[in-house]
């Protein structure tokens, strides 16, 4: 197998740990081996851009309300002015963008450091986040690597406002040399969190978006999710191994820590708001119209079960291996004596 | 942060049927979920700014319509696009070649925020794929579908569309290898 196909299937997830290992021994010797690894990834980052970048003509969309005797609905016109606004602000931002971006490509070139291996790693220009809750959900703030220091439930939060941050991922193999590629994305509000150390912490959010951060939410790198589903859950069982859910049914599952998310068939299209592992094996997610689902080959296979409710349900808890209790809208209870074969409200 | 109680697509459909006005709140939330991802993956199929308008129109209304004669489909998202790759091909078979993707470059020259030239030149490339490799490309990178969902939508096996990815990736790189080599003089 040629080395670029190497690369792809690494970059598809379809590679093996031991083949992993092999090729970025391959990577740290061979400069061909590095270019090509950089354009692939430069050339995935940037396709990731195109949705985005297609806005649909304001024009279309009125003939097909019209057509349909209906009206534009606001939240629609507003999106189009955003578009408008956002077309303006690109060309008045361009001169003083394409300046700086001089000025900081020549400060690169000049002082950039020798670095024989590759490495791509998210550095926040600026420190990201400010106190104060702002997240939907915070597991258990607990180290899963073992040690025993139970931290509570802490305080995990992005800023209120749309902050905009930007990271910019550094390279010695730039596909165009002495420009770093710079990812930019805006961080709305988590909707939930998990703590994976004491200082790993990886939350869902919105459109997909999965962050994990390092230091304990100083700073936030930006994972690739394989979907654009707005993610609502996330629940780890130990460093490595964890689960997410979200809208339509979504379920993402990792075993390297969210290196690589991979899509799990759900057959539901019903959304999902909460993940919990019961034991290594068993995994139970819940969510909207009652749907309460279960897994117990450790998150790769799913099936529903019978709630008796179409209410929504938020949380999950179980004291053991068999008893457990999931709590939802209106004040509603559900509990189960048999490991969740049956669900039955609290009296 | 967005309602996450919101209606579901299936919830959506049924009220579809319903009244006018529940009709008209469901169609523009639907519209809204699933009208960019539409469109993008038509203009990118097709290269064609005009045709691809037409086409969303088109696609809307076959839903609609579709919707409101209670036919059953458990996957929304899939039917609408479903849907539009058919018109797609309806749209290939009508015209004897593509179209120049200059439409579609244009678009995304005017609205890209980060003037990502490489996306630009990547776009144009697909001008020079088979269509179904043109396909394979685009659902799996710029619509990020995994190989399961791309199979479903295709009909094709997961090792077909594997391979049109790889080779469609391979195709644009030798075509965009001329721009690389320019850069790193």
């Amino acid at each position: 197998m040629s080395y670029q196909k190497q690369i792809h299937d690494y970059l598809s997830g379809d590679l093996s740990p031991e083949d992993e290992k092999q090729l970025f021994d391959n990577i740290s010797t061979h400069p061909e081996w590095q270019e090509e690894f950089a354009l692939q990834l430069r050339m995935e980052q940037s396709a990731q851009k195109f949705i985005s970048s297609i806005p649909i003509p304001a024009a279309t969309t009125s003939t097909i309300f019209a057509s349909l005797g209906f009206g534009v609905p606001a939240k629609l016109k507003d999106r189009e002015a955003r578009n408008f606004f956002s077309h303006l602000t690109t060309h008045s931002i361009i001169t003083v963008a394409s300046i700086s971006v001089a000025m900081f490509c020549l400060a690169y070139i000049l002082f950039r450091p020798f670095q024989p291996v590759p490495s791509v790693s998210y550095m926040p220009s600026q420190t990201a986040l400010s106190n104060g809750a702002d997240v939907s959900s915070v597991n258990n703030k607990e180290d899963k690597s073992g040690q025993q220091e139970n931290l509570g439930v802490g305080k995990i939060s992005t800023k209120k406002s749309q902050a905009r941050y930007e990271f910019i991922a550094e390279t010695n193999l730039p596909v165009i040399p002495n420009e770093p590629m710079k990812v930019y994305f805006d961080i709305g509000k988590f909707s939930s969190v998990d703590y994976l150390t004491q200082t790993k912490i990886i939350g869902v959010a919105d459109e997909g978006k999965i962050y994990c951060s390092e230091d304990g939410g100083k700073s936030w790198a930006l994972q690739t999710s394989r979907t654009s589903n707005d993610l609502f859950g996330v629940n780890f069982i130990d460093t490595v191994n964890g689960i997410v859910v979200g809208a339509r049914g979504t379920i993402l599952f990792t075993a390297d820590a969210g290196r690589d998310w991979k899509p799990i068939q759900s057959g539901t299209e019903s959304n999902l708001i909460t993940v919990r592992y019961i034991t290594r094996d068993t995994v139970f997610a819940c969510g909207a119209q009652g749907m309460i689902m279960r897994s117990i080959d450790g998150g790769t296979a799913w099936q529903g079960l019978r709630s008796g409710t179409t209410a929504s349900l938020f949380k999950i808890h179980f004291d053991n291996a068999t008893n457990g209790v999931i709590s939802g809208e209106h004040g509603l209870t559900l509990q189960t004596h048999d490991a969740g074969a049956s669900w039955l409200p609290k009296q | 942060m967005k309602n996450i109680f919101s209606d579901t697509d299936q919830a959506l459909i049924r009220d579809l049927q319903g009244s006018h006005k529940e009709a008209e709140k469901a169609f523009s939330e639907i519209y809204s979920r699933y009208a960019q991802r539409t469109y993008a993956l038509i203009l990118s199929m097709t290269g064609d700014s005009a045709a691809s308008q037409d086409i969303l129109q088109e696609v809307f209304l076959k839903f609609y319509n579709a919707a409101k004669q209670e036919l059953v489909f458990t996957n929304l998202r899939g039917f609408i696009l479903m849907i539009a790759r058919n018109l797609c091909l309806n749209w290939k078979r009508d015209v004897s070649r593509f179209t120049p993707i200059k439409d579609l470059l244009l678009t995304v020259d005017e609205y890209n925020v980060e003037h990502d030239e490489l996306l630009q030149l990547i776009t144009l490339s697909l001008d020079l794929l088979e269509f179904e490799y043109r396909e394979a490309f685009v659902l799996k990178y710029y619509q990020g579908y995994s190989y399961d969902e791309m199979s479903m939508l295709t009909g094709e096996t997961i090792p077909t569309l594997k391979n049109r990815v790889w080779r469609a990736k391979e195709q644009i790189k030798q075509a965009l290898r001329p721009y690389i080599l320019e850069t790193q003089k």
